[in-house]
């Protein structure tokens, strides 16, 4: 991520028409996607985005890179960029996944001598989408810091992120699991 | 370098492709191709961990311009097998021992899931155990030649990955599993001897058995130990590795 700023800021200064560079524009992109506004299969087309934030197709390519990263879409040379959908990523899949890294993220609390409840825990209740899915990731952030797995952390809000893209109303799941 | 394996090796490859059809490989494209081929390098050994990538090295070889290769460094950074450095060019990522054991673990849990489930789900298509069976086998055979290419012995294994993935019908699981096995490829040719091999066939043996005859604990235990001894092995190594490395220069590649 980091060597992708870099280089992302090389293309930013190297704009002088104070046009958003690829981080700003993964990030609101991002945010339409986690809040629905781009829901899950959703195609998104360079021309959209480069009109809607009027940045350069380069910025966009970016972004759909760093988003791709993340898991937020995916990009193929045919068929454009596409937020993930249901026939990726089944929602009794993700949840399969989930409750096994869940168990081992306990376990490996565990093995540190971490109690394992759900004390120090972020709520968010009648937020929006956005907040909901950071507190989600503050809390893994958190638990993956005190197993010493913050790889696990992050794979799981990977998971989290798929969960409230397709399966937004089962989001409740993820955390009420990460409470206990 | 052929070796007496070559055929039988291609053979199941393209048997195990033919079968499975219906998961994604590696996207047709030029990029793809080459990003496909740089990560068989650094999964074979030929890159090691903090090696240099050189666009045009690269573009030479396959006589293309610099664009593709660029594209291709940028698939292999978003899957973590190499790091993009600005105007330093791409570097063989390099794994701190915390990140290891962690992808280790992650994936022994997901591995044991997948054979969990291929060993459960019904109906099961003949033809994939079969050949899982037959992966087994073959294996096992160039497990017992000390002399085997690393590359004809990572290949069936990884095929056999890709049958038992398949069979689990779990094509989420079995993307998120891939992508964390390929972020470990750098760590696969060194963990890579005679002695280990024939163990570590016997092992992917019992649990393709475990498989076939829905013996589901079995199968989840072997798939995990599969993985948790691949980690004591990258761990043992790396401890030796130490030690040769603080009584030898270190090895760098330059201009």
């Amino acid at each position: 991520m980091a060597t992708d700023k870099s280089s992302a800021e090389k293309k930013q200064s190297a704009n002088t028409r104070g046009q958003p560079g690829p981080l700003s524009v993964a990030a609101d992109l991002r945010h339409l996607i986690v809040d629905g506004t781009y829901k899950a299969g959703a195609r998104i087309t360079e021309r959209t985005v480069a009109e809607r934030f009027d940045c350069t197709a380069a910025s966009t390519r970016e972004a759909f890179h760093l988003l791709e990263k993340q898991g937020a879409i995916i990009v193929s040379a045919r068929r454009g960029a596409r937020v993930i959908d249901h026939a990726q990523a089944p929602p009794s899949e993700i949840f399969l996944v989930w409750d096994r890294l869940r168990w081992l993220l306990g376990e490996e609390l565990r093995r540190h001598g971490q109690a394992v409840n759900g004390e120090g825990a972020v709520t968010s209740s009648g937020a929006s989408r956005s907040q909901r899915l950071i507190a989600a990731e503050a809390n893994l952030n958190r638990l993956g810091a005190l197993a010493h797995n913050k790889r696990l952390a992050e794979v799981m809000a990977r998971i989290a992120l798929h969960v409230m893209i397709v399966a937004p109303d089962r989001f409740e799941e993820i955390e009420a699991s990460l409470a206990r | 370098m052929r070796s007496e394996f070559e055929p039988d090796v291609r053979a199941f490859f393209a048997r195990a492709e033919a079968l499975i059809g219906a998961v994604p490989g590696p996207p047709p494209t030029l990029p793809g191709h080459i990003a496909a081929w740089i990560a068989d390098r650094i999964q074979f050994g030929d890159f090691k961990p903090r090696d240099s990538i050189r666009e045009l090295t690269i573009a030479d070889y396959f006589d293309v311009s610099r664009g593709p290769v660029r594209e291709a460094l940028r698939l292999l950074d978003r899957d973590g097998l190499v790091v993009l450095n600005g105007r330093k060019g791409a570097m063989v990522r390099d794994l701190s021992a915390e990140e290891t054991d962690a992808l280790f673990h992650i994936r022994a849990e997901l591995f044991a899931a997948q054979a969990g489930l291929a060993a459960s789900v019904t109906p099961r298509d003949p033809a994939l155990i079969s050949a899982l069976g037959d992966g087994a086998k073959l294996l096992a055979r160039i497990a017992a030649a000390d002399n085997a290419p690393v590359g004809d012995y990572i290949t069936v294994r990884r095929a056999i990955s890709v049958l038992i993935a398949s069979l689990s019908g779990a094509n989420y699981m079995a993307r998120l599993s891939a992508a964390l096995e390929r972020e470990v490829a750098v760590l696969w040719a060194s963990v890579q001897n005679p002695d280990r091999r024939r163990r570590s066939a016997a092992t992917w043996g019992g649990l393709c058995r475990a498989i076939e005859n829905s013996r589901v604990g079995e199968a989840e235990r072997l798939a995990r130990d599969l993985v948790l001894d691949g980690l004591a092995e990258v761990q043992r190594r790396s401890e030796t590795g130490e030690k040769q490395a603080a009584s030898s220069p270190k090895r760098t590649r330059r201009r």
